[in-house]
């Protein structure tokens, strides 16, 4: 009989070992899949620059080639190649912040909207609109700032209210969408007391968009993001043993609040920070763990990787989409996410049987 | 019994008289937003204008005291304006218990804007107020209509007419210095809006790109003021580049650093427009209202400044500002 027993479990450790390498494999497949994406949608855009002489400006970089044209390489490299990374970055950093999120609070519904981070930025980015922006271009960085710390003030108030009762992750999630109701009402008030002018920039921050991106901003945010998941995928273990049972977790040694904690604050400021440049993109830090779940299971050691490469995947396709669609002209990133990623989405629920979230 | 009854109907008579005299107001027929003919108080002491344009034309008219309620927007023009309440806003549109509280004996709005204003026009018709609805404050062929208008109602006629001279006579003028232009002489203008949106052709601006000479090249965009890819632009590569700066008191540095941003932008650096050291802005307080034409003389100055060499449109607008509001030219409003 023991001999037996041990057989059994070299079998499963064998079954579970392949099963990591196949999912580590899809982990890199997907990551490809992401990589070739971004290759095609450098390639295409509302000018004339062709695929194949994007595909031979990219190449001069690491080939000698002289016959690419200036156009070409300012086409692609100052303004493809900013926009495609934020996507990415942008993509990345709601897709793992929403996993993390519904695996630290074990809630399908939660996302950064939810918990009012969202509201909170684009009530942060109105009142400087409304209050304090002068002109065109020097009043940006006063709405990132804004956006940026409105959006931690939230987390803050919503973690301070829920440590009044006893940290309980009910009165935490009711609490983000209590004070998602709260900023929002504060922006119909600014939109109702603004004119005409900030009315229209308020809207127009409340849909989001790539449209603006630099470089420069490109780069501040791609160490913030790949520095934040890194630490955050470091919490896969405990995010697991806490899908458990809040008490199964405690007894396998995890300090349960001091995690919450930590991972709910490390996906604030990854929200908080890609929020302040693009605006609200909603929809993917919903949607992506979900989607994710669906596919490959609730592991976190895959499904925050998985999570964020959808995001990046959904949000690039979208946004490839709305600069090219109707181009030059552009619709709007929100509207093409919600179509695109919506009946996917309603398809995987549907025809999966098997009840998916535990 | 008699002379009681005869005395009763006397004053009884005599009463339904003074109500008909008093109810009986003099009338001046209009023609309204929609092209109808509507009859509105001449001379009407309290007024309750909820566009700003027409604020703007009335106090040139110098008839700004009459105004007693405004809406969202104070002209530049008329700072006084400012402290008159404010009976609508941007979002619900206007406030009829508001507007009634002032006891206005006409109500200008401009009902082009959704159901919002014409809810309040039923509203403030039920409740005996005149209401004449202008054409939209936007549209810059309706300027000289709208000041014809007024000055029909406030009896200020000749006023009026000084007004609309000097508006038409500069774009009579701009007109009749581009009108015979080859589609090959009409530079290409890019107008940015706020970074890269633009406008398309049913947008007021159109009408100053065109009237200065020049194409729009996002004219044929099918939404009005869209957001356009940069490689377009790029592309595109238009001759000149204007953009608009909104704030309340705008600089010369305020205005230099929105051009520095422009044209240190990467996707415009090789643009035509900035080799050429063709890029410009202006304030948004040129591009609407009554300050329209002014607008549209730096624009055609910018557009053919061979053509305009005689024309000083800083000065004009100075002229402009002395002759119908008392006001010196203070900041900056193009650059450069």
């Amino acid at each position: 009989m023991p001999i037996h027993e041990d057989d059994e479990m070299m079998h499963a450790e064998e079954v579970y070992t392949n099963a990591s390498w196949r999912k580590t494999i899809l982990t890199l497949v997907l990551f490809l899949i992401v990589a070739a994406l971004g290759l095609f949608a450098i390639s295409i855009g509302a000018s004339s620059l062709g695929m194949s002489e994007s595909i031979r400006a990219i190449m001069a970089v690491f080939l000698p080639m002289d016959d690419v044209s200036h156009f070409a390489e300012v086409v692609v490299f100052q303004l493809r190649l900013p926009r495609i990374l934020l996507a990415i970055i942008t993509g990345v950093s709601l897709g793992v912040a929403g996993a993390v999120m519904q695996g630290v609070l074990r809630n399908p519904l939660v996302s950064p909207f939810t918990l009012g981070l969202s509201s909170g930025a684009a009530c942060g980015a109105a009142l400087a609109i409304v209050l304090g922006v002068g002109i065109l271009g020097t009043g940006q960085y006063i709405i990132m700032i804004n956006a940026f710390f409105f959006s931690l003030l939230t987390m803050v108030v919503v973690y301070a209210i829920s440590r009044i009762r006893g940290a309980s992750i009910e009165t935490l999630i009711l609490a983000g969408v209590a004070m998602g109701y709260l900023f929002s009402a504060v922006i119909s008030l600014l939109q109702y007391a603004s004119g005409n002018e900030q009315l229209r920039e308020i809207v127009f921050w409340l849909m989001g968009g790539l449209y603006a991106a630099k470089i420069e901003n490109v780069m501040i945010l791609i160490p913030i993001v790949v520095i934040l998941t890194m630490i955050l995928m470091r919490y896969s273990w405990d995010l697991n043993a806490m899908g458990a049972g809040e008490e199964v977790a405690s007894s396998l040694g995890i300090n349960v609040k001091q995690v919450r904690m930590a991972c709910l604050f490390l996906s604030t400021v990854l929200t908080a920070s890609v929020i302040a440049f693009t605006g609200v993109i909603g929809f993917i830090g919903l949607v992506s763990p979900h989607i994710c779940r669906l596919l490959i299971g609730s592991d976190h050691r895959y499904l925050i990787p998985w999570s964020g490469l959808t995001g990046a995947l959904l949000l690039l396709a979208s946004d490839t989409i709305s600069r090219t669609m109707i181009s030059p002209t552009e619709i709007p990133v929100g509207v093409v996410t919600s179509f695109l990623g919506v009946p996917f989405f309603l398809y995987l629920l549907v025809r999966r049987k098997r009840r998916w979230w535990q | 019994m008699n002379k009681n009854t005869f005395i009763i109907l006397m004053l009884a008579s005599l009463l339904a008289l003074s109500f008909t005299a008093s109810g009986e107001a003099e009338t001046v027929q209009v023609v309204d937003a929609s092209g109808e003919h509507i009859d509105v108080p001449l001379n009407p002491e309290r007024i309750v204008v909820l566009p700003s344009t027409p604020i703007e034309m009335i106090y040139a008219l110098g008839e700004g005291k009459r105004v007693v309620g405004r809406g969202v927007g104070v002209p530049p023009q008329c700072p006084s304006a400012k402290d008159l309440p404010c009976v609508a806003s941007c979002s619900v549109g206007p406030n009829v218990e508001a507007i009634l509280d002032l006891k206005p004996d006409l109500v200008l709005m401009c009902t082009s804007n959704g159901s919002k204003p014409a809810t309040a026009v039923e509203r403030l018709h039920a409740a005996g107020i005149p209401v004449l609805s202008l054409p939209s404050s936007c549209e810059p062929d309706t300027l000289l209509p709208q000041i014809e208008t007024l000055g029909k109602i406030l009896n200020k006629s000749v006023e009026a007419n000084e007004f609309a001279d000097f508006i038409e006579k500069y774009l009579g003028l701009i007109e009749e210095r581009t009108k015979d232009l080859g589609p090959d002489e009409k530079p290409t203008v890019y107008f940015e809006c706020k970074e890269y949106k633009t406008v398309n052709e049913e947008t007021p601006l159109q009408h100053h790109i065109s009237l200065a000479g020049g194409t729009n090249i996002a004219a044929e965009q099918p939404v009005k003021k869209p957001i356009v890819s940069s490689e377009w632009v790029l592309e595109t590569n238009p001759d000149i580049i204007i953009a608009g700066a909104k704030g309340e008191s705008l600089t010369e540095e305020t205005l230099s650093a929105a051009r520095d941003e422009i044209v240190s932008r990467p996707g415009l650096k090789e643009v035509k427009a900035v080799k050429d050291k063709k890029v410009y802005i202006i304030s948004k307080k040129l591009m609407k209202g009554i300050s329209e034409p002014i607008g549209c003389l730096y624009f055609a100055k910018w557009l053919h400044p061979d053509l305009f060499k005689d024309i000083d449109p800083t000065a004009i607008h100075k002229e402009f500002l002395q002759k119908f509001f008392g006001q010196e030219l203070e900041g900056s409003y193009a650059y450069p």
